[in-house]
């Protein structure tokens, strides 16, 4: 009995099951670990599709002509930089409203990347392609049942996604930097009386986010795969939202929510293979039934930072727009 | 201090527009906007017109073409077919031609509508799903022609045109199980739309025939771009046995390349995306359907109905193998060019089969 499972818990059709379900988490965790940094800080950020979509775009093209997956993505993170000043610029200084301002920046955002992919490659009916990063086997690790497969089996930008989980718990909870931001999320009148300045560390958070979507999206289309196609971001930016309200806004708790995200995506992919009497479009819901599903389980426990969405105003004035 | 910041803010953005501008260098003039993007070609140059009679000539440059696509036309794939088909017959007939890309299906009949009012003779609805909005159009413009994709009702304005690439779909299907080693093929698609389920359906027909006892799997991902979940399903599938891969969708090579097993295109010849791995592709050529079909118009000869350019029309058949063709076997290669041939000259009927998939 034991031996039997065992012997399926690392058959290679379930260690591919599991593999699988990280490689489709990890671009959903980036951006969600970055949401973690501005809604702690107060601000929200609907335009994570957005950031991803020209962190996609910016990571193929500059890896695409310097030869280098991680020179695009250095890229990647210089315009998700430049993407959350531009965000914190309208959000922060502003205080327009942080969700029409993140859903105008998603539809532009989608519209630029196509517009600037046709602009640089012409219409030819051979699109470009790079060499997406491989798939690095850690040495003993990977070979854990279970565990290996899904953590130990992936590519270089998987590896750097669970050092950024840990140093981002590290910042939230060990350093003052990262009391400065949550106290900025909930109470920035508070904390700005304390001496914190809320305005830069919300700049700060928002600039973190941009950085951590924009490698999020890199990763698609360099480590995924080594395509860029319009719009191929497909709603995770979206997903991610959602994958911070059921994380709780915890990196651990974004972790095991993408992660089990992912893994409902792995396994509606195999169940179709089985030919089952249900139709595709069902099992293509699935990962997105449970992100309602565990919603309503975790709506009453899961409390968002309290001064999300509002913008904080140095005189103590409310922003009337 | 704000001024400042703002100032520094577009410089950025100035500087990395002109920095994307200037990689663009080996980019034709004419790549312009993305969403409604419209482009004429010049009259027929001088020579071509003094060979022809002046009739037909300037009956021809009145006569201007427009063609609608739910995609972008670089898609390699379905959008790119009717691109390289419209291009391709204009500019061979002489006639004036603009498109209009990534045209959503709520917007398709402003954008039909906007063509017919600027005088467009003819104008090719180029989807699934634009067959209604053409119809409310038609109806409003009785002088000009529409021909929608695969639309069920027609007007004596409006035809519809199929794209009976399943007979391909068929052959496609034969040849992955001839070179299976694994007796089991994969299929990995976007969504479960008429003409892929068609598609399907002679794949597995085509597939049986070769090998009763094959297993063709396949997968709808739910979305027609999702290059990393369609390369995940395909991968999903090699797990299962899937040593042949038939590739619906962007993404589906990927998962060949880095598996090593074999990949079929579709629509295009797509063994550039994986020079290794692709053995052919299912192409189909929309390029003498728009070509007769804008000659009638020219001619006032057009009448409506299903215009379907198959194999025997030279629209839908195999792209060259690049070199690859020494790993097929010798009797697989003759029995699906002999089924080639049949189909061709109406000795077999690939059956035509849209009914769901579970």
């Amino acid at each position: 009995m034991i031996g039997d499972l065992f012997s399926f818990l690392t058959s290679s059709i379930f260690e591919g099951f599991l593999t699988a379900s990280m490689r489709l988490a990890i671009p959903i965790m980036l951006a969600a670990i970055g949401g973690i940094y501005n809604e702690r800080a107060g601000i929200s950020n609907i335009g994570m599709e957005g950031f991803m979509i020209v962190g996609s775009l910016t990571g193929f093209v500059v890896s695409y002509y310097s030869g280098s997956v991680w020179i695009g993505i250095l890229a990647a993170i210089f315009l998700g930089i430049l993407l959350g000043l531009i965000m914190g610029y309208f959000e922060i200084t502003l205080k327009v409203n942080q969700v029409v301002f993140g859903i105008s920046l998603n539809l532009f955002c989608v519209g630029l990347t196509s517009f600037l992919f046709r602009i640089i490659f012409g219409i030819t009916s051979n699109s470009p392609r790079i060499t997406p990063l491989p798939t690095i086997m850690i040495p003993i690790l990977s070979k854990i049942p279970v565990i290996g497969p899904i953590l130990f089996q992936q590519t270089a930008l998987a590896y750097i996604t669970y050092i950024l989980v840990l140093i981002t718990a590290i910042i939230m909870y060990r350093s003052a930097w990262g009391m400065n931001i949550i106290a900025a999320g909930e109470n920035p009148e508070a904390a700005e009386t304390m001496g914190v300045d809320v305005i830069r560390t919300r700049y700060y958070a928002i600039i973190i986010s941009g950085v951590l979507c924009s490698i999020g999206g890199a990763f698609l289309s360099t480590a995924s795969t080594g395509l860029f196609v319009q719009n191929m971001t497909a709603g995770r930016g979206y997903i991610a939202l959602a994958i911070l309200v059921i994380g709780r806004w915890d990196p651990f708790g974004v972790f095991i929510a993408a992660l089990l995200f992912g893994a409902a995506d792995a396994l509606q992919l195999r169940t179709q293979l089985f030919n089952f009497d249900i139709p595709y479009q069902f099992l293509v819901m699935l990962p997105y039934i449970l992100c309602m599903v565990v919603m309503i389980f975790f709506s009453k426990s899961s409390r968002a930072p309290a001064a999300l969405g509002e913008p904080y105003d140095r005189g103590g004035k409310k922003s009337e727009i | 201090m704000k001024k400042r910041v703002l100032l520094i803010l577009f410089c950025f953005v100035l500087a990395s527009t002109l920095l994307f501008a200037a990689c663009n260098t080996k980019t034709e003039p004419t790549a312009a906007p993305v969403i409604e993007e419209t482009k004429t070609v010049a009259e027929v140059p001088a020579a071509e017109k003094s060979a022809d009679t002046s009739v037909a000539t300037d009956k021809k440059s009145d006569v201007k073409v427009a063609m609608v696509l739910s995609g972008p036309i670089n898609d390699d794939d379905w959008n790119s077919v009717g691109y390289n088909g419209l291009k391709k017959a204009c500019e061979e007939l002489g006639v004036e031609f603009a498109y209009s890309e990534s045209v959503t299906d709520a917007d398709a009949e402003r954008v039909i509508r906007d063509y017919a009012a600027r005088g467009y003779r003819l104008i090719f609805a180029h989807s699934f799903s634009f067959g209604e909005a053409t119809l409310k159009v038609a109806k409003d413009f009785p002088e000009t022609i529409f021909m929608a994709g695969t639309a069920n009702e027609l007007t004596e304005n409006m035809g519809t045109y199929d794209n009976p690439d399943y007979q391909g779909a068929y052959l496609a299907g034969m040849l992955a199980a001839g070179i299976s080693k694994t007796g089991t093929i994969g299929w990995v698609d976007g969504m479960a739309s008429p003409n892929m389920l068609a598609n399907l359906h002679a794949y597995q027909a085509g597939a049986l025939e070769m090998n009763p006892e094959i297993k063709v799997l396949h997968t709808f991902i739910g979305s027609w771009y999702d290059p990393p979940k369609a390369k995940e399903a395909a991968i999903a599938q090699i797990e299962q046995g899937a040593d042949v891969l038939s590739s619906q969708g962007v993404g589906v090579i990927d998962a060949a390349i880095e598996k090593k097993v074999w990949a079929l295109g579709a629509m295009t010849d797509q063994n550039f995306m994986g020079p290794d791995v692709v053995l052919t592709s299912v192409m189909w050529d929309l390029y003498p359907c728009i070509k007769n079909v804008t000659q009638e118009v020219i001619d006032g000869t057009w009448k409506s109905g299903n215009r379907s350019y198959g194999i025997a029309d030279g629209a839908v058949y195999f792209a060259e193998y690049h070199g690859l063709d020494s790993n097929i076997p010798a009797d697989v290669l003759e029995k699906v060019n002999a089924k080639f041939d049949a189909i061709k000259t109406g000795e077999f009927e690939v059956p035509h089969d849209t009914s769901e998939v579970k």
